[in-house]
């Protein structure tokens, strides 16, 4: 097999190829592309696809059922200038993804790290305790039946007991306490991959590092974390630095478990729901795939100020 | 430092689990920031003083029949008996419609004339009838009342007739007494060979139907109508087989009043019915005669004899008792690890008193044989399930009435026993013989009558302590129950020796029991540490309540006897039992296979009986997205009734999801049932369904529907209203009451909502909850019952709301106070609320009915439904008003056959199509979850009894429905925004609502402008 190192192939002069040394180039690595076709097959039509599709519903006045008329940028211009609730779902999606996000990233990471310190059979006990709500499905529906708005609803039953309230609290519908509570949930699933994932990225440092971390004179755990696990471990905070973020953008499907869909008075309302709201409910496609394109910008964005923002670590 | 970490993970874990309390604190501190100091609690106000406390008045309460009989335990049993004629009836005091059989319409003359000779002395009482009788008594003394009566055809429920004797009820439980009827597989049902004769197995039997993948199809049940003998008894079986009327010597008058379905009644008998022998008598009785010990043989080896499948017998008492299959065991028979093979009795529909089975054995030789049965009780840990064995139609010996099957994981092969253990061993003759098995309480029946009573007192001391201390009682206040209510300290200590005695009585039934016994043990703790201190009452009190609730589960479990029976064999004395399983590898095996048969076995297409010929007729196809079990039901019926068809049905069960996305696709279905009720508008204003007002007899059709109940389905355009989808089920609400609470609190069940106020008032001052759905209904309600409107129609298919009016704002203002100013609750769980007797009011959907009949079995006749309360009109008429939700049928506009399409439409909401699919899904998820059809008739028909269901036919008239537009979605989406930020925060409601006003109309004009240049 004739393959080309790509050290190799970096170290010849840049220069413009021809089509005929394309072709032949591809020949030569034909079992690499061979290999990466299933996935990009899927990928292509399963992401680039429909990503293309909605970009170019989005320009049109898709009702899912009768052939689109194209409006161009009507519905651009409909989504910036007279949609109240937009704007309500832009401002929910910020604080929560500004929260639950590098929050949870945060609680991800030192959770993994404190792990990191047990022994292997410990940690594995405790890893799957932190990460058992994050994969069992709907098991978030246990704050339902905690914050129930019925008088018997476990924590107003102990606020009634303790004489702090007098009539039961309609938590998940109740604009003043919806978003903490959604909060708090959000944060209590947030141990997910991304948790995995650290603690792999905390076993894959070679321990010899530390040792010659120690001899060049690194004075405390903090500067062994900084200065050391951190920088070798960059491709697994990458990874869940992105899962993370748009993990916070897509959160749709747990929060209508906890305040069903649509949230009372669009207290939680994020551009998820907005997209769902027109795209299931009003049947305007191509209103909801400017949503969706939009939403898909914004997602790209704070991926890339993230990674300048990983880079960063150690240096 | 790594111990500093160390540390730190706890703490962060710790942290992680208190992340919930915390919140809760957080959510804690704002509310108390936001409360308004100004607003005084309602609880408060509402705790009542001594002088409040209403003085009880005359109890609506059950007597019940142990009462009764404890009451007369002084009477001999009578020694005498005497019968009554029924022709011997007094006509000037029954109704007009019962009938004498020589003035029975051709019809049944034709049904009566092979009536082994009691033609001639019978009458015929309709289902709402009363037949009255004179007799006289020779002596004093208890008698049992055994009537012999024919089951003329009617809905298929069992027969119920209430009986007073002189004008009044004995006991609560003559209120309702049950006349079975018998049911039979239909034989069309078995496969015949191409001469018309059945196809018999290896053992003699007929086999099912099969359907074209080698699938068994279940058969349908026919009644079997003939003269049956019983003794009056109870409904819920605690009592055994009959009941004791105490009747004085000389004249008295009977009547039995219908409750449910029409019956013909030969003959009353008075008497007491004589003692069985035991078992040794009854073995010395066989000696006596010289019965030998049968060898029939007719496998060769002689080890098993006559093997009958249970699944299929040749009489049973219910429609609910059909065959079913286990493919989890390869020792089943008959065995098949892909195709369905119908081998099994299931025990979860086998299961409550007096349904028995019973199966035809061919007997070569006579003698005596011991009964083998192969089942699987695994549902009652630490006890058994008891069964009554008839042997030819009789009970042979008093332990035959014992039978007990214990309790095992896996399935059994057992011989039938006397309860001490010993085999017992019966006589057959030569020829066909018959075997019974019939579900009974057994020893069972006297212990849950007693929990019965006790549950039932026990509620009734929660709510009277309730009433003093709220549904969130003071723990550190000492409300001095003694001197208030010592009576039901009283009543509770007796009720918690009764439980101590009911708990050495099971002990000494079912042995050392354990998990069986323990809720009880708890609640007696819970009662003597009440009574004891009642101090702490108010402490306990949420504990007490909920021990009692898993009592009332307890209870309704126990009733239930279930056992899954495979086959039913006679084997000869000597014989081993043959094994129960197959073994280990066999196991293996069968797993392997039923793996590999997964993937070529289609579940989706079972019940097809034909393949499709092509051209042969149209064919259509049919989506609905209900359940599996709704799906091959409605398979069935297609099946059944192909004659009546235009043309072959193709039924897919899909996900609702999918529906949209084939329409978009243009690969629909022609028929789409079970849509929601905003779906059939919103897929026509996007042209996607049919106007079903095109077809000829779409009048016709219409006309089995409530009027209204077609309104969210029509939409106008041009001028001219188009009708969308057909309704297929239609629910609204109505008013359930609890007759015991409010009689004690002398509260008149509600007309109009000026009586509810004064009935919430009352409520509140004894801390308990009118029932108010906080939907969009409730104000629907109101707004229609005033004239008012959701929407101000426009024409042309355009509207907007008609919420911004004066009488709209007040009405919305109305809706919200009783959340606000009543107390109401926006979230509870009302069947359960209702059974406590919390909430022993409230308004709720009619086929609450269901779930309430079933899960709550001892409040049964404590309560009643009726119209919710109305509005009173300028004439002084109530209009009770209320509105209604529902799903409809839609035919989609891709449709190649649409005069086929609605021809199958036509059928499927037909009264008939309609009932016998409410009745089999009954049949097979319970009574709980009977059908509401949208088809008053066949509504009718279903086993509702009499009385319950002229209510809901009086609240039938009443119901309407909201009307659909384009955006209307948004409608009950932002009212319901308006109340909860009214309920939650105190908004101003006419502030609140006006700002929802406007933004509902700007969604409704936008919507309806996109859809204004459409056609």
């Amino acid at each position: 097999m004739k393959f080309k190192l790509k050290r190799d192939r970096d170290q010849e002069p840049r220069r413009k190829l021809t089509k005929k040394e394309i072709a032949t180039r591809i020949w030569n690595d034909r079992v690499a592309y061979l290999m990466v076709l299933p996935y990009f097959a899927l990928f292509v039509c399963f992401t680039v696809i429909p990503v293309l599709i909605s970009i170019f519903y989005s320009f049109t006045d898709f009702n899912m059922i009768q052939t689109p008329n194209f409006v161009w940028f009507e519905n651009y211009t409909r989504l910036f200038l007279r949609d109240d609730i937009f704007l309500i779902a832009i401002r929910n999606t910020v604080i929560l993804a500004g929260v639950t996000g590098p929050i949870g990233y945060l609680l991800c990471f030192f959770f993994a790290w404190a792990l990191n310190e047990f022994t292997p059979k410990v940690r594995a006990v405790l890893t799957l305790m932190f990460y058992a709500p994050s994969i069992s499905g709907n098991a978030f529906l246990v704050f339902t039946l905690l914050f129930s708005g019925d008088s018997y609803g476990f924590i107003n039953a102990w606020l009634i007991k303790l004489g702090v309230i007098n009539s039961p609290i309609l938590w998940f519908q109740n604009t003043q306490y919806m978003m903490p509570l959604v909060i708090v949930v959000l944060l209590w699933t947030s141990l997910g991959t991304s948790f995995l994932n650290f603690i792999a990225g905390f076993q894959g440092v070679d321990r010899t590092y530390y040792e010659a971390a120690a001899v060049d004179g690194i004075r405390n755990r903090w500067q062994e974390l900084w200065y050391v696990t951190l920088p070798l471990m960059k491709e697994s905070l990458m990874f869940s630095a992105v899962m993370s973020i748009t993990g916070a953008f897509s959160i749709g499907p747990t929060i209508d478990g906890l305040v069903g869909f649509p949230s009372t008075g669009y207290a939680v309302h994020t551009i998820m729901h907005h997209l769902n709201d027109y795209g299931g409910q009003r049947f305007e496609m191509g209103y909801a795939s400017a949503i969706a394109t939009l939403l898909f910008v914004l997602m790209v964005v704070c991926n890339k100020v993230i990674q300048k923002l990983i880079r960063k670590v150690g240096n | 430092m790594k111990i500093v970490k160390r540390y730190l993970a706890m703490l962060l874990a710790l942290v992680m689990l208190l992340s919930v309390a915390g919140s809760a604190a957080l959510a804690v501190e704002s509310q108390e920031g936001t409360a308004d100091p100004s607003v005084t609690t309602p609880t408060d106000q509402s705790a009542p003083t001594l002088e409040e406390t209403p003085q009880k008045v005359e109890k609506f309460s059950k007597y019940k029949y142990s009462e009764y009989f404890d009451d007369h335990a002084q009477t001999p049993f009578a020694t005498g008996s005497f019968t009554v004629a029924a022709n011997t009836y007094l006509p000037e005091q029954s109704s007009a419609n019962v009938k004498v059989d020589t003035q029975y319409d051709s019809q049944d003359a034709e049904a009566f004339k092979a009536l082994n000779g009691l033609a001639g002395a019978s009458i015929r009482t309709e289902e709402d009838s009363t037949v009255v009788w004179n007799f006289t008594v020779p002596a004093d003394g208890l008698y049992a009342i055994n009537v012999l009566y024919y089951t003329v055809p009617g809905k298929k429920s069992d027969i119920e007739r209430a009986l007073t004797i002189d004008g009044e009820q004995p006991f609560t439980e003559a209120g309702a007494l049950i006349f079975p009827r018998t049911w039979i597989d239909n034989p069309e049902d078995f496969k015949k060979d191409d001469n018309g004769d059945f196809v018999l197995d290896a053992a003699g039997s007929k086999v099912f139907k099969t359907d074209v993948h080698d699938n068994q199809i279940r058969p349908s049940s026919i009644e079997k109508n003939g003269w049956y003998d019983i003794n009056c008894r109870d409904a819920s079986g605690n009592y055994g087989d009959h009941l004791y009327f105490y009747l004085t010597a000389g004249a008295h008058t009977l009547a039995l009043t219908s409750e449910r379905e029409p019956m013909v009644i030969n003959r009353l008998t008075f008497a007491v019915p004589g003692e069985l022998p035991t078992y040794a008598q009854l073995q010395e009785e066989y000696k006596a005669k010289g019965y030998q010990n049968g060898t029939d043989a007719s496998v060769e080896d002689g080890s098993v004899s006559i093997k009958v499948q249970a699944e299929r017998p040749s009489q049973k008492s219910s429609t609910t008792l059909y065959a079913e299959y286990d493919r989890t065991n390869p020792a089943m028979e008959p065995y098949s690890y892909d195709t369905i093979a119908l081998n099994e009795i299931d025990g979860g529909k086998f299961t409550s008193p007096y349904q028995w089975l019973t199966w035809e054995m061919d007997v070569k030789e006579a003698g005596l044989y011991k009964i083998v049965t192969r089942f699987q009780q695994s549902t009652k840990d630490g006890t058994f399930c008891n069964r009554i064995l008839y042997v030819n139609g009789e009970v042979p010996c008093q332990e035959a009435k014992h039978v007990r099957f214990n309790y095992d994981n896996g399935w059994q092969v057992e011989t039938i026993c006397a309860p001490n253990g010993e085999e017992m061993y019966f006589y057959f003759n030569e020829g066909i013989n018959t075997i019974t098995l019939e579900v009974s309480l057994g020893e069972f029946g006297d212990i849950l009558d007693r929990v019965d009573s006790v549950v039932y007192e026990l509620n009734e001391c929660y709510r009277d302590i309730l009433m003093i201390t709220g549904s969130t009682p003071d723990a550190y206040r000492d409300y001095a129950f003694d001197d208030l209510i010592p009576e039901t300290l009283k009543t509770m200590e007796e009720n918690s020796v009764e439980i101590k005695q009911i708990v050495e009585d099971i002990e000494t039934l079912v042995g050392d029991s354990g998990s069986f016994t323990s809720s009880f043990k708890t609640l007696v703790q819970d009662i003597d540490t009440m009574t004891e201190t009642p101090r702490v009452i108010a402490k306990r009190l949420q504990n007490f309540k909920s021990n009692l609730g898993t009592i009332s589960t307890w209870l309704l479990n126990a009733t239930s006897q279930p056992v899954s029976l495979d086959w039913v064999m006679l084997s000869p004395v000597e014989a081993k039992n043959p094994k129960s399983g197959k073994g280990f590898f066999a196991g293996v095996k069968h797993q392997l296979m039923m793996f590999l048969a997964s993937f070529y076995m289609d579940y989706d297409d079972v019940g097809r009986m034909s393949e499709y010929a092509d051209g042969e007729k149209e064919e259509i196809k049919v989506w609905v997205t209900t359940s599996l079990d709704q799906s091959q039901i409605l398979r069935s019926l297609i099946d059944n009734n192909q004659n009546d068809l235009p043309c072959k049905v193709n039924l897919q069960l899909v996900s609702a999801a999918t529906v949209l996305p084939s329409i978009a696709a243009g690969t629909g279905p022609d028929i789409v049932l079970g849509v929601g009720a905003s779906d059939p508008i919103n897929y026509a204003i996007r042209g996607a369904v049919m106007d079903m007002s095109q077809f000829d007899t779409y009048d016709q059709v219409l006309k089995r529907f409530n009027e209204n109940a077609i309104i969210p389905y029509q939409y106008e355009k041009n001028g001219v209203k188009r009708t969308y989808g057909l309704p297929e089920t239609f629910a609204f609400p109505m008013l359930f009451y609890r007759k015991d609470v409010l009689s004690e609190l002398e509260i008149e069940i509600p007309k109009t909502w000026e009586d509810v106020y004064n009935c919430i008032i009352k409520l509140n001052m004894n801390s308990m909850q009118f029932g108010v759905p906080g939907t969009i209904n409730t104000y629907g309600t109101l707004l229609y019952q005033n004239g008012g409107q959701f929407y101000e129609d426009k024409g042309n298919g355009e509207a907007i709301s008609a919420l911004d009016t004066a009488q709209s704002i007040q009405l919305f203002q109305k809706w919200t106070e009783f959340f606000t100013a009543y107390d109401c609750l926006v979230t509870y769980d009302f069947a359960n609320r209702f059974r406590t007797g919390e909430t022993p009011i409230g308004i709720a959907d009619y086929t609450q009915y269901n779930q309430l009949s079933v899960f709550a079995p001892e409040i049964k006749g404590l309560w009643g439904f009726t119209n919710v309360p109305g509005t009173v009109q300028k004439d002084g008429t109530i209009d009770h008003k209320t509105l209604a939700s529902g799903t409809a049928s839609v035919i989609l506009n891709t449709s190649k056959h649409p005069e086929e399409a609605w021809a199958f439409l036509d059928w499927w909401t037909s009264t008939q199509i309609q009932y016998e699919y409410g009745l089999e899904i009954e049949s097979i998820l319970g009574t709980a979850s009977r059908y509401n059809t949208a088809n008053l008739e066949a509504a009718s028909q279903l086993p509702w009894s009499t009385a319950d269901f002229k209510a809901i036919e009086e609240a039938w008239g009443y119901a309407t429905a909201l009307p659909e537009y384009p955006g209307s979605y948004i409608l009950g989406r932002y009212i319901n925004f308006a109340f909860l930020e009214v309920v939650n925060n105190e908004a101003d409601p006419g502030e609140q609502l006006l700002d929802y006003v406007k933004m509902i109309n700007e969604e409704l004009v936008r919507k309806q402008a996109e859809f204004a240049e459409i056609q």
